[in-house]
């Protein structure tokens, strides 16, 4: 007999004594394991993606869709962006004005001041809830004769900003456009459903077009979040539509094979830390030069309105601070910051700006580690201005 | 501090080491290990775990070897100060000079607030009783034995119950401790199956009720309609029910996995049909401590009528007052009290009456009696138990008799979900009580009834728990 053989039998006849000795934890992690065979094997065949899609999204992410298309929510639907903010709110610290821009005096608009500048971006450009509205990056501008027109959007990523401002802002024609960016909003190029690639965002079910890039040019895939929502979870063409189109689908693929038993959840929990893992070390190329050619488009559309473009990579502060696991991964940040230099870009570098600034953390950034406090908005605005002053 | 995350990294750092050893440093493990994680939640507190170690230990040897009845009584005296006395102070001083402010302002004398900055050790409720059961065995005579001071150690800091219990008797869980564990697959199918029970409990049933219930309508209970208080009520029942006896089952199991036994403190308590049986079902490890240190020595039910009424108020007010500093753990205490006399009378005269004679529908008429009213009772008495101050619970109480809100809370699937595993638990408990053995003829029902749990697990934790109830105690 060989050792494979005899491996084999010394493993049997531990289970043979495992069940005589303890035949409950036998039966236990037997009815266990049949339960993550079937729900790996055949439950995928037998129950439709619709089903899953709603144990996937969950009751608070259905309820928080429907919201969203009957106009309840704080963004409204939008053939063009996917969505936008809603005009007219206030929610203790954050005021959005009439044109759906969070300004410290939304008057303003109309009287075409001498220097305007729009602010488009991700909600770390809005600024968040915890902030006020002077307290933002664009609020730390206005004053005197600067007009400084926030339309930063919660979870908007680049080609949102880009088409947001063609379609719609340019109407404002601010003599600058300062457009945030982060790595989560780069993360956003490839993605059409929110949730496929952030399942812990359920008040954001929310779908979006993107561009993609076909013989050097940008193609877009136009979204109709009224219609492609109206009927989740149980909307097949949506699933098709994703399937061609959304680069994160495969995420999902496989929560519907895996998700929905403990052990193969942690198996492909596990798989995805790896898969993550790797992302620092195989760069992505795709999506830098989608990146780019978005970032170009929107430089080449402001100069088409008069208007200069000047963009600011914003950390988190994981990307900040780099403490832990973190320090020894190559610095992704960097890398971007090195693909959009290489596009000669005007580029603010946040990271470097709170740097130098030599205040600590919890000063800079709020618990969530994502959103600046109102001392990182004052750094990163002053760093605007003197980038801003030679071009005026 | 997530307990059962503390509870698995406990068990896996003894586990790989703890059955290679002989049994003198298996302890030496148990307790610095503990130790360890106990600092781990706070480097302060294990300086009086050890005062309280090192009080009790010296004194329960010199009751062991005291030549005479006077000096006996002295160093169990001094144990009883020593270890009341912290207890007092670490978490009774605030409450009694904020009582003692408020009472001579209401008399009018004016004294100003004042409050002490203390830091109260998690769990000193429960080890300093269970490190004052040592002295106490010896002197009462139910322990012969002294231990070395290794094993009195490693039984009073063992982490599984150091938190919240169960009060295991110094005796009992140190003789476990003075014999060498060996590997045993049934103690570890058993401790698992044990374990996972109770997380199941805390997590689905407690945490889920509460998040989804009880939390809600206790920051406001005007807000909410009678029916939705009347459900609350219930909810609190259940949660802390589920919560505690959550905790002592990952405690038991823990401690099984690693070859010792902890006494059982909960066996279906809502299957009471009396207030005494009630006791008997619930926290019982801290009930027969009341009972044997305080109930029993001073005179129990072998006094006159009125004299055993008054033992068993005290008792029940000093049981009030050990969950807390607050007067509605008091009046919680008292009402039991109360609740204990009625029964003790109310059963002598249900006695008389001969249910017997009425056949099998006469004596279920009467269980089924009993158990309402005991039940309905006991689910009042948990408002003022769960309420902050007494307006609180006065104002819950009133809401739940005048609806003064239309306001319905609508039960969520987690929710049903903990009230379904509730009764499926006592439903088991019935009919293990009533057919003893049964479990062990359905063990694949039973697997896939664990099974089902591990999955339901998975999909029902809530995103932020719920802190243990009982860590308060």
């Amino acid at each position: 007999m060989g050792n494979s053989t005899l491996r084999c039998l010394s493993i049997f006849t531990k289970l043979t004594s495992l069940r005589r000795k303890a035949p409950l934890l036998y039966g236990v992690i037997g009815i266990w394991l049949l339960f993550e065979f079937v729900g790996l094997l055949i439950l995928p065949e037998v129950i439709p993606r619709t089903q899953y899609l709603s144990w996937y999204l969950g009751t608070q992410s259905v309820d928080a869709t429907h919201r969203f298309l009957q106009g309840d929510a704080y963004l409204l639907p939008d053939k063009y962006c996917g969505w936008r903010n809603r005009p007219n709110v206030a929610i203790g610290n954050w005021v959005i004005d009439a044109n759906g821009a969070r300004s410290v005096h939304p008057n303003h608009v109309g009287l075409v001041k001498e220097r305007r500048l729009i602010f488009l971006g991700s909600s770390m450009v809005n600024g968040g809830t915890h902030v006020k509205n002077n307290e933002t990056i664009s609020g730390y501008f206005e004053g005197g004769d600067v007009e400084a027109l926030n339309f930063g959007t919660m979870m908007y990523s680049m080609d949102q900003c880009l088409l947001s401002y063609r379609h719609d802002l340019h109407k404002y024609q601010a003599k600058v456009v300062v457009v945030g960016l982060d790595l989560s909003s780069i993360g956003g190029l490839n993605n059409h459903y929110i949730p496929l690639r952030m399942r812990e965002e359920r008040n954001m079910p929310y779908l979006k077009p993107r561009y993609e890039l076909t013989d050097g040019k940008l193609r877009l895939i136009p979204v109709h979040p009224e219609i492609q929502l109206a009927r989740v979870p149980n909307n097949p063409e949506l699933f098709d539509f994703l399937r061609k189109n959304d680069h994160y689908y495969d995420y999902f693929s496989g929560y519907c094979r895996m998700g929905l038993f403990p052990l193969s959840a942690f198996i492909r929990f596990a798989y995805h830390r790896v898969h993550k893992l790797c992302n620092y070390f195989i760069p992505d190329s795709e999506t830098e030069d989608l990146l780019l050619a978005v970032m170009d488009n929107i430089v080449q559309t402001a100069r088409e309105h008069g208007a200069c473009v000047i963009f600011i990579m914003m950390p988190s502060e994981k990307e900040y601070s780099r403490r832990g696991i973190q320090s020894i991964l190559p610095d992704l940040y960097s890398r971007a910051l090195h693909i959009i230099r290489s596009g000669e870009f005007n580029v603010i570098d946040a990271r470097q700006v709170l740097l130098l600034s030599r205040q600590p953390t919890a000063e800079l950034f709020h618990e969530d580690g994502v959103h600046y406090k109102p001392l990182a908005n004052r750094l990163i605005a002053q760093a605007l201005r003197d980038k801003i002053l030679p071009i005026h | 501090m997530n307990i059962p995350v503390l509870f698995i990294l406990f068990l896996s750092v003894v586990f790989v080491f703890y059955w290679r050893l002989s049994k003198l440093w298996q302890n030496l493990l148990l307790s610095s290990v503990s130790l360890l994680f106990y600092a781990w939640v706070d480097w302060r507190f294990p300086i009086l775990l050890l005062i309280l170690t090192v009080v009790n230990y010296i004194c329960g040897n010199k009751i062991a070897f005291a030549q005479s009845d006077v000096s006996r009584k002295t160093w169990l005296f001094i144990a009883l100060i020593a270890s009341i006395g912290l207890l007092g102070y670490f978490k009774y001083a605030n409450f009694f000079i904020n009582s003692y402010i408020a009472l001579a302002n209401s008399v009018g004398w004016h004294v100003t607030n004042f409050e002490i900055q203390i830091l109260v050790p998690v769990g000193i409720s429960f080890f300093t009783f269970q490190a004052l059961t040592y002295p106490l065995d010896l002197y009462f005579g139910r322990s012969k034995n002294t231990a070395s001071f290794l094993i009195f150690i490693t039984y009073v800091t063992f982490l599984p119950k150091l938190f919240a219990g169960p009060i295991a008797r110094a005796n009992n869980f140190m003789s476990g401790l003075s014999e060498k564990r060996t590997f045993q697959i049934e103690n570890i199918e058993d401790g698992c199956i044990r374990f996972l029970t109770g997380y199941f409990k805390k997590v689905i049933v407690a945490d889920n009720i509460a998040i989804y219930l009880v939390n809600p309508v206790m920051i406001s209970p005007n807000s909410y309609s009678s029916t939705t208080l009347w459900v609350a009520m219930l909810g609190y029942a259940v949660q802390i029910y589920a919560d505690f006896s959550g905790y002592s089952n990952m405690a038991i199991g823990s401690a099984k996995i690693l070859g010792l036994k902890i006494p059982e403190n909960f066996a279906f308590p809502y299957l009471a049909t009396s207030f005494s049986d009630f006791w008997r079902r619930w926290h019982i490890t801290m009930s027969t401590f009341f009972r044997d240190y305080i109930y029993i020595p001073m005179g129990g039910s072998h006094k006159n009528a009125l004299r055993t009424l008054l033992n068993l108020e005290f008792t029940m007010l000093i049981c009030g007052l050990w969950h807390g500093p607050s007067w509605t753990f008091v009046f919680w205490g008292a009402l039991h009290g109360l609740y204990l006399a009625i029964d003790r009378y109310l059963s002598k005269m249900t006695n008389l009456i001969q249910w017997g004679s009425m056949g099998a529908g006469g004596r279920r008429f009467a269980v089924v009696t009993r158990w309402s009213y005991t039940q309905s009772l006991i689910c009042l008495a948990w408002i003022p138990f769960a309420a902050s101050t007494f307006d609180t619970a006065i104002l819950y109480l009133k809401a739940m008799f005048i609806n003064e809100s239309s306001e319905i809370l609508f039960l969520t699937p987690p929710v049903l979900l903990g009230f379904g595993a509730f009764i499926v638990d006592h439903t088991y408990g019935w009919i293990v009580t009533k057919w003893p053995g049964v479990e062990r003829q359905y063990i694949h029902a039973r697997a896939m009834a664990y099974a089902c749990m591990i999955i339901l697990l998975y999909h029902f934790v809530p995103d932020k728990p719920n802190p243990f109830i009982y860590f308060q105690f």
